[in-house]
């Protein structure tokens, strides 16, 4: 705690008439409240922005009745329909303040507001103008999203375009072998497996491209999702395989999601953990919630992979095994990912060679309330 | 070639009356996939099937519009993307004069863009087939079109009919 300088001269009065200039002429708006949160002193940039509300902000005040008058006033956009709501949450802020907010005003205006609290309970807060900031903000945004669409349309107009002479070679292919199999020799027939095996993959490629490019233009539609649910249906696509891990799945809390997004997730994720166990002398699946990282996880102890290569783990076609040891098109992990960013989220793993992997992913917004009940499965 | 008789329209003068007496119209412009459609053909039907073809939508509506015309095919297979004249002009044309309005046409072609999809319904198409790239699925998928459209004894109504 910071002692004040103590004003040692027989000019105080004009040293303070000096600092109280400085005070009144920043750019920044600067308010001042006592204990009891009325208003002690605002400078000019303060009261400019509050022009409409000036009753309200006179010395004795009391700052909530300052947020009511500006309430009326209609200077909040991001209060409207739900005031009471909005004030209760402007005064818990207050009464702990926790770092800069950046608020909306109405002219579409934005500041950047920061309250701290001084020893003697006293409240300061300094506003600063950030509109042109937000406009710039909102401009790149929309640019952004504009050209990722656009990335989205070529890539699904492409994957279209590319479906037919892949479909041709692979049909050509098949006459070939139904025709002239018999007459063919061996390394001929060799050569037309490795035609076949390629048109196929191509195949799967594409429509792995077009399921990815179609998550672009998707919009959310988030609901209230039970994530053990959500776990427990992907398993059931893979029954087969499922047979043969020890999977165990912990108790989740629920979160705010789109259901059938952060279905493909799991399915994705869940689907990888068994093909990349397949090896292991004992496959072994945990599925859960990690509360230190706040975040979902999916752990095997399959063939796992190195960390140095971590990030490639969700580009679009790559792949840290040969496809030799395992299938897969190279899409599924970028898909998870975009779905987990389109929620605003994160996804991350963790592994070594031989040691397995762990996935964990973030989907912010969970619904508060008590996890639903713990379930697992074992086989 | 017993069981198939195949037909190239684009050897013949356009609006000469090729499709008289023709089971099938395919209109499609990629010697690829002809090649493949009328192959798959063979090994599907057991009974003849009469195909002919138009490598773009311009000769396909002379070949079905032309007042020479004596008997029309019993269903049209429709690509979307066509060279000159695409598919969708060539169905609402076709739709739009009174002695094709009730023609089978079966939309089939690689795009499955949902705008093309809706727009080949509204335009007043029997089907919308995406092709597969799996050949075997093809197969499947073109005797399934065969089976439906040509295996009804239906006669559309009489031209003109409202």
């Amino acid at each position: 705690m910071e002692q004040a300088p103590p004003v040692a001269h027989a000019d105080d009065r004009r040293m303070l008439e000096r600092l109280l200039a400085a005070f009144e002429h920043l750019s920044e708006s600067i308010v001042l409240t006592d204990p009891q949160d009325r208003f002690v002193i605002a400078n000019r940039a303060f009261r400019e922005i509050n022009r409409n509300v000036a009753h309200a902000i006179q010395p004795g005040q009391k700052f909530e009745d300052y947020l009511r008058a500006g309430l009326a006033a209609g200077n909040y956009p991001d209060a409207e329909g739900r005031e009471q709501e909005w004030l209760e949450a402007r005064l818990a802020e207050r009464r702990n303040p926790s770092g800069p907010v950046e608020r909306q005003r109405s002219g579409g205006r934005w500041f950047k507001i920061e309250d701290r609290q001084l020893p003697d309970g006293s409240t300061i807060r300094f506003g600063t103008e950030i509109t042109e900031r937000k406009r710039a903000e909102a401009a790149l945004n929309a640019e952004m999203r504009a050209a990722l669409k656009e990335l989205d349309a070529f890539t699904y107009s492409v994957s279209h375009d590319l479906r037919a002479p892949i479909g041709a070679v692979s049909g050509f292919a098949h006459l070939l072998r139904s025709a002239e199999a018999e007459r063919m020799s061996d390394d001929g027939l060799r050569l037309l497996g490795f035609i076949e095996h390629n048109a196929e993959r191509m195949a799967r490629l594409i429509e792995g491209l077009l399921r990815f490019s179609r998550l672009g233009r998707s919009d959310l539609h988030r609901t209230r999702v039970s994530m053990n649910g959500l776990a427990a249906e992907s398993l059931l696509d893979f029954v087969d395989e499922a047979a043969r891990a020890r999977i165990a799945a912990g108790s989740m809390p629920e979160c705010n999601g789109d259901p059938a997004l952060l279905s493909q997730v799991w399915s994705n994720l869940i689907g990888n953990a068994l093909k990349y166990s397949r090896g292991a002398d004992a496959p072994c699946i945990d599925i859960g919630w990690d509360a230190a990282r706040n975040a979902y996880f999916v752990r095997d102890n399959g063939a796992g992979f190195d960390m140095a290569y971590a990030g490639k783990l969700f580009g679009v076609f790559e792949r840290l095994h040969a496809e030799s040891e395992f299938e897969g098109s190279g899409i599924g992990l970028a898909i998870a990912e975009r779905i987990i960013r389109l929620h605003g989220g994160a996804i991350w793993a963790d592994a070594a060679p031989g040691q397995g992997a762990t996935f964990w992913f973030t989907v912010p917004a969970l619904v508060n309330g008590a996890p639903p009940e713990a379930r697992s499965w074992e086989n | 070639m017993g069981e198939l008789m195949m037909r190239k329209g684009e050897q013949q003068d356009a609006t000469a009356v090729e499709s008289d007496g023709v089971e099938i119209l395919l209109v499609e412009d990629n010697p690829s996939y002809v090649e493949l459609t009328l192959r798959a053909l063979r090994e599907i039907a057991k009974d003849s099937v009469r195909v002919d073809i138009a490598g773009d939508g311009e000769r396909a509506l002379a070949m079905l519009l032309s007042p020479k015309v004596q008997r029309l095919p019993r269903l049209v297979i429709l690509d979307l993307k066509l060279p000159k004249l695409g598919g969708l002009e060539v169905l609402r044309q076709l739709r739009a004069n009174a002695a094709t309005r009730y023609l089978p046409v079966v939309m089939l072609t690689s795009s499955r863009v949902p705008s093309d999809v809706a727009e080949s319904y509204r335009l007043g198409a029997n089907s919308f087939v995406v092709r597969p790239m799996n050949f075997p699925t093809y197969l499947r998928v073109l005797g399934e079109i065969i089976n439906y459209w040509l295996s009804t004894n239906e006669q559309p109504p009489e031209s003109g009919a409202q």
